[in-house]
């Protein structure tokens, strides 16, 4: 089981190094008819106990083209104005694609994959990510936070 | 905090999203064939809607993703966990389901 540590401090949250690709079936499907596959973007993300599901910033779902999938929508008090019933959330629409949570060892390979995913769009580039983990990525991880220590340990 | 809003959440948007315009058809199939899913026992499963069509429902996310790419490759299609509080939410968006109005009556 791969554990990644993570140093964080109280400013920043913890962060980590992940990339935001398409699904894998899109991709396979891509792969199939020869048609140009985007390449991941990279981004940084922070794990968040607090957030439901993930959630990534419109620049990002604009650079991979990720498809409107579903008629979800997610709220988050304080990220945009909208209605008063959660303090000025924002409605988000819901996308397809894939997360890896990036590993600094490759041999064997360490990253976390996830291949399908239903993220959230957020504009999170205010904050200075662009990715927020949520529960739906965490659910399957062990997440230690210990926090005299300032780190945090991600296993999967 | 991020949370999903649950269908029929009062905060849901009582008229249809402008954004949500590319998959109009598919949401309203999906709304309009709703009872049926939740009549054959599909809940919780994930329904694949292309056009005027439910084509099937899977187990999980990935299936429905798989078939729908099998079948209509890059072209738009709805995946919509089938969940029976969406009967009231989209009756704001598309008005009252036929059988219902004629209940009514």
């Amino acid at each position: 089981m791969p554990v990644l540590a993570i140093p964080f401090s109280l400013s920043s949250g913890v962060q980590v190094q992940a990339q935001i690709t398409i699904s894998r079936p899109r991709l396979l499907h891509l792969r199939q008819t020869r048609q140009s596959i985007p390449p991941p973007v990279s981004v940084i993300a922070i794990l968040d106990t607090g957030a439901e599901r993930t959630c990534v910033d419109p620049a990002v779902i604009a650079r991979l083209n990720l498809p409107n999938r579903t008629s979800g929508f997610a709220a988050a008090p304080g990220v945009s104005t909208g209605p008063a019933i959660f303090g000025g959330a924002s409605f988000s629409l819901t996308y397809e694609a894939g997360l890896v949570i990036l590993h600094p060892v490759t041999k064997p390979p360490s990253n976390l994959i996830v291949h399908e995913l239903e993220v959230d769009e957020l504009p999170l580039a205010q904050f200075g990510i662009e990715a927020v983990i949520g529960r739906d990525v965490l659910a399957s991880c062990v997440l230690v936070y210990n926090g005299p220590a300032g780190s945090v340990t991600l296993a999967y | 905090m991020i949370m999903r809003l649950p269908p029929g959440h009062p905060a849901w948007p009582t008229e249809f999203p402008e954004k949500l315009a590319p998959l109009r058809t598919e949401i309203e199939t999906y709304y309009r064939e709703l009872p049926r899913l939740l009549e054959e026992g599909e809940e919780g499963r994930y329904a694949v809607v292309k056009g005027n069509t439910v084509h099937r429902a899977w187990d999980t996310y990935r299936d429905a993703l798989q078939y729908g790419y099998d079948k209509f490759g890059m072209e738009q299609f709805l995946v919509q966990v089938v969940d029976g509080r969406f009967l009231d939410t989209m009756s704001k968006w598309f008005g009252p389901l036929p059988e219902l109005n004629q209940e009514i009556t």
